[in-house]
């Protein structure tokens, strides 16, 4: 296998520089900005009119496009901005910052659109959703929530409502690498699922990957949401705030001198009060609600995010940027004579080098740590322990995209990676503590990756995009390796290893490859494929997820998983610009994949080797998406018809089951109609076809109480799941005449009030008895949200 | 002691969610055996109730009235397995016994034997007849013997080998009292105090009084505690409705703490079963998951071989 790499990278060097042997040598580039903000547009379209090249700025704005040398009509399109055209001498190798206003919904203004959509590109499975979308969209709170956002994407489903967990074209949600300006976010949630960690006002951008990956990602099985924060207002200084029921939030950003720009944006969450106080309210005497009815208004349930950013650019070549992220969590239960409390947090920082080496050679030098901690406490008297459990990350990172000529670009990079795992630490809290300290076996490893990828036009018709990637994975000493008989019952034996030794050493190679062909500016049809390799996996036996499941490496035992995915997708644009119509078909499979033993004890379990299972299984299914993207009405429907099924020894006696996300139809709609300047209106609805659960068999008797046994594994299809959401915005119309502006936001929740199923599950009535209970969530829910801008 | 956090969360997300039954049946499936067997280092004699699984969850059980002791009793609507052979041997010292038939089935009754007084929380008292019991007849439990159960019924039979792990001595019993804040009841939780052996994996079951709303259960295991336990809050169980395990009574009376020592298979199995009361159908819970028993042929229940310590003790409400 090693002697294959060096092989195939020359191979792709070879064949791009045989292709721009005959081009010629004058390039323009820059970067493409807000004119108001400043800020960075990622993704936008450069296009030589004459010459019909187009080229997208990346993920630091920045674009290179090659031509002979001449007078040029250059236009820069992007989605909600109006469209900038500027004619250029070409004659020497040219920097030209392009700026585009946005358009400001005003029902007076003439849209202008000629943006270059998915259609256009190479990369397959791809959506790029806008701040502004993702803040009309109603959620359960009346915060706008970047992964509740993605859910409504075809070929995202999730194991329950409420959940902010992705579960992408039948992957599980620990499956998705979620970056933040370059860190890895470990637990993206808040409170147990409600919330996602993203604060949008301090985002830029969000690209999300389904599948077939460009090159530069790896790691994860399933999707990668890679999500940009803001410079920071480089103009004016300007600060927004905004004041909700479960949430209040507030961003200052603005330029430092001229050439530098900050931004800090905070948000609180006291969802735990609202509820104490609504539970408290409506509890015994309104509602009846059986758990309420001894409601303990001192349980609590709180969070905070605070995001920060600072850039300087040095000159026109050297641009640094230093952002750092953190969250937290506490999720406290006065329940029993136990205070119990649930703590999480993430903490990520970046640093960044943009360096631009020549008109035609941009590269970014990363260097960044991330950290996820969780802990877990009771507070009664003699039972006072404390259980804590973190997973850290240092990396560095080196990338450059070379731009041979318009249709040749390189995009190489290296990685090495520094994981410690902390799996678990037991403390008492007090001397009078019953509970002794204990602690798990703390892990190292080392990642080293290394990609080479490139993207050729061979006409205006064909592109293709291929590249490879490798990672070696080692797991490194001190460690403990325990040997098992057989059945994994008993330890035989152990093997310690010394620091710095390698324990395990697992390598992956990675092709991964998409072609496009466009018949017309509006039609265009694409094939692709990928492999990727999971090496990291998260411990949790239940589909949600808790706070406090803990993320492993890879070992002798337990292997890295490994998906195959096969992507054919169909691609119009309409010949105004305005929808967009995708369809894709895919299939995969998945090798490895994690299960746990029945009865499972992960809690503290120093041979988890012993409890896990691995598996296989496969997903397909046929996406439609038809999106309109500008205009008064914005909105999207998708629809998405798949199929997962897992197959895992010692599990549903080894037959292939319906993991509880296998969920056959899934019908998403959703809009936003500006009525007129004042109101405007967005909503939300979500069809789709019942996940499936576990069932038991029957029930017994034993000991004076009933109980359950099972032999099928989530055999039970759950009834249909639909929702309606509205919110209205009204914008006062003193707004156009004042410095600082206003909204109200009015939202609702599951406008209809419709009971669906959370959650099947037996429980004891009397003792002796059970019943089957089906829980859901919030009925209808209203909001309010204030926001102000100056 | 060190539960998953699981349990704090699925209380949190019941009370933020609402309920209701849903109606939905069963397949029909043959009846699997139930074993519930129990040895003890106690006086026998020892008990092994067998009775039939069903393929309904909802069971309604009925209340029989004793005109001769004025007590209701509960059935649990099992359905008694009558005609089984039950066999038991001491592997250690060889001795075999057969069990016999109890025709007439086992009165249990719940008295206070200090107060005299039958003590409840509930109009329905907690004492049912029960039937499908088998007794020993000669059969002394000793800890550190290995025990065989045999049991032949339609043509099949059913084993199951466990061993009696030793159980240490219980030092003292002390009560701690808290003043609640106003509204709230006070706690007074009788805390146990004993030597816990270190260089062994122990594992321990806790049985309190209970009632037909509280399974008085609790399991233990050794990885997290001192070498002296200096005052273990036994839990007091279970509950379909979980506040009624949760202040014990300031003004309690009569309690006894049973603490009976358990096998890592035993200790699994009644982990599962309580796991059984705090399951949202696999959201947050893991994904639901039969008891793992330890006798082999298909049967459900448990074969259950523990030394036990037994204290008794009245408390008074002291402020």
């Amino acid at each position: 296998m090693k002697g294959l790499i060096p092989k195939s990278f020359l191979l792709i060097i070879g064949l791009s520089f045989s292709v721009s042997l005959f081009s010629q040598k004058i390039t323009l580039y820059g970067s493409v900005k807000d004119s108001l903000t400043g800020e960075n547009l990622i993704g936008a379209y450069v296009i030589i009119k004459e010459t019909n090249q187009v080229v997208t700025s990346n993920n630091y704005g920045f674009y290179s496009i090659t031509s002979t040398p001449g007078n040029y009509t250059i236009i820069c399109s992007y989605v909600g901005y109006s469209t900038n055209s500027k004619t250029i001498v070409l004659e020497r190798n040219t920097k030209a910052d392009l700026q585009l206003t946005p358009i400001s919904k005003s029902l007076n203004e003439v849209i202008v659109q000629s943006n270059k959509p998915a259609s256009n590109s190479t990369t397959v499975s791809k959506n790029i959703i806008g701040i502004g979308r993702i803040k009309s969209i109603t959620t359960i709170s009346g915060e706008p929530d970047v992964l509740k956002s993605l859910q409504l994407l075809p070929g995202v489903q999730t194991a329950g409502e409420g959940t902010a967990n992705l579960n992408v074209r039948g992957g599980s949600f620990d499956q998705n690498l979620i970056l933040l300006d370059e860190a890895p976010v470990y637990n993206p949630s808040h409170a147990l699922g409600f919330f996602s960690v993203f604060n949008a006002d301090a985002l830029n951008n969000i690209s999300f990957y389904k599948g077939a990956f460009p090159a530069q990602y790896g790691g994860r099985l399933s999707s990668v949401v890679d999500i940009t924060m803001k410079e920071g207002n480089t103009k004016k200084l300007a600060v927004s705030a905004g004041i909700g029921m479960v949430a209040s939030k507030v961003t200052i950003e603005g330029p430092i001198k001229n050439k530098a720009s900050f931004i800090v944006s905070g948000r609180y969450s006291y969802a735990g009060q609202t509820l104490n106080l609504l539970a408290g309210k409506l509890g015994s005497e309104l509602m009846n609600i059986r758990g309420l009815r001894n409601f303990n208004d001192q349980n609590d349930i709180r969070f905070y995010d605070l995001n920060g950013k600072v850039n300087y650019r040095i000159d026109d070549k050297n641009h640094i940027y230093f952002s750092t992220y953190m969250g937290g969590d506490r999720f406290y239960s006065y329940a029993l004579n136990n205070n119990n409390a649930l703590d999480w947090g993430n903490t990520t920082i970046t640093a960044r080098w943009n360096h631009i080496f020549s008109s035609r050679l941009f590269s970014n030098f990363t260097t960044y740590y991330s950290n996820y901690n969780y802990s877990y406490y009771i507070n009664a008297d003699l039972k006072n322990f404390i259980w804590k459990s973190n997973i850290k990350e240092a990396g560095a990172k080196a990338d450059f995209n070379t731009y041979l000529s318009a249709s040749n670009t390189i995009k190489f990079g290296f990685a090495a990676i520094y994981h410690y795992f902390e799996p678990g630490i037991i403390e008492p809290r007090s001397s009078t503590s019953s509970v002794k300290a204990l602690s798990l076996e703390n892990k190292n490893a080392l990642e080293l990756s290394a990609y080479l990828s490139n993207e050729l036009k061979f006409s205006d018709h064909i592109s293709i995009e291929y590249g490879i990637r490798y990672v070696g994975f080692a797991n490194i000493g001190p460690d403990t390796v325990f040997q098992y008989n057989n059945e994994k019952t008993q330890v035989t034996g152990y093997r310690s290893y010394n620091k710095g030794e390698i324990v395990q050493f697992y390598k992956s190679f990675e092709p991964r490859f998409s072609a496009r062909y466009l018949f017309s500016n509006h039609n265009s049809v694409k094939l692709a494929y990928g492999y990727t390799t999971q090496f990291l996996h998260l411990l949790s036996n239940s589909s949600l997820g808790l706070p406090t499941d803990v993320w492993m490496p890879p070992d002798k035992y337990i292997q890295p998983q490994s998906s195959h995915q096969y992507v054919l997708g169909y691609y119009h644009l309409s010949g105004n610009s305005n929808y967009e119509f995708t369809t894709e078909l895919y299939y995969k499979t998945l090798d490895n994949i994690i299960d746990f033993k029945d009865n499972a004890s992960l809690f503290m379990n120093n041979h988890i080797q012993t409890q896990v299972l691995q598996g296989k299984g496969f997903a397909y299914g046929n996406e439609y998406m038809l999106e309109k993207k500008t205009g008064v009405f914005t909105g999207w429907i998708a629809y998405t018809y798949s199929k997962t099924q897992y197959k895992i020894g010692g599990v549903n006696d080894n037959k292939y089951f319906s993991p509880r996300w296998d969920i056959r139809h899934n019908l998403s709609i959703t809009g936003s109609y500006m009525i007129n300047p004042k109101w405007s209106v967005s909503s939300t609805f979500k069809l789709t076809s019942g996940g499936f659960v576990t069932i038991p068999e029957g029930s017994f008797v034993y000991s004076g109480s009933a109980f359950n046994y099972y032999t099928k594994r989530n055999g039970y299809k759950l009834e249909p799941y639909h929702r309606l959401d509205l919110a209205l915005t009204y914008k006062s119309t003193k707004n156009l005449t004042r410095k600082w502006k206003s909204e109200w936001v009015y939202s609702i929740y599951n406008l209809y009030n419709r009971k669906n199923t959370y959650a099947l599950f037996v429980q004891q009535d009397l003792l002796t008895s059970s019943r089957f209970y089906k829980m859901y969530l919030m009925g209808v829910v209203p909001t309010v949200t204030y926001d102000i801008k100056f | 002691m060190p539960d998953k956090p699981i349990f704090a969360v699925i209380l949190m997300l019941l009370m933020i969610s609402c309920r209701e039954e849903y109606d939905l049946q069963l397949d029909s499936i043959t009846p699997k055996m139930v074993v519930e067997a129990n040895i003890t280092n106690q006086k026998g004699p020892y008990l092994v109730r067998l009775t039939k699984s069903r393929s309904q969850l909802t069971n309604d059980p009925y209340i029989h009235n004793n005109t001769d002791t004025s007590y209701s009793y509960l059935d649990d609507g099992a359905e008694a397995i009558k005609d089984a052979d039950v066999c038991i041997t001491d592997n250690t010292s060889g001795l075999i016994d057969s069990l016999i038939k109890c025709p007439t089935g086992i009165w249990h009754y719940y008295k206070d034997p200090v107060n005299q007084k039958e003590w409840s929380y509930f109009s329905v008292a907690d004492t049912s007849i029960l039937l499908g019991y088998y007794k020993t007849t000669n059969l002394i439990g000793v800890a550190g013997h290995t025990y065989s159960l045999k049991i032949k019924w339609q043509n099949r039979e059913y084993h199951s080998v466990s061993y009696m792990p030793p159980v240490p001595s219980i030092d003292s019993v002390h009560f701690n009292f808290t003043e609640a804040e106003t509204g709230k009841d006070d706690y007074n939780i009788p805390l146990l105090y004993f030597k816990e052996p270190q260089n062994e994996r122990n594992y321990y079951l806790f049985i309190t009084p209970g009632n037909n709303r509280v399974w008085p259960y609790s399991v233990l295991s050794d990885e997290y505690l001192k070498d002296y336990v200096n005052g273990l809050d036994v839990c007091r169980g279970v509950s379909p409705d979980y506040w009624m395990t949760a202040y014990p009574d300031a003004y309690l009376s009569y309690y006894y703490i049973e603490m009976h020592s358990l096998t890592r298979e035993g200790y699994e199995y009644y982990k599962a079963l309580l796991l059984q009361f705090s399951n949202d159908g696999g959201g947050y819970s893991p994904t639901p998951a039969s008891p793992p028993g330890n006798i082999d042929n298909g049967a459900l229940g448990f074969f259950k071989t523990s030394a036990v310590n037994k204290v008794e003790f009245i408390s008074e409400y002291k402020k």
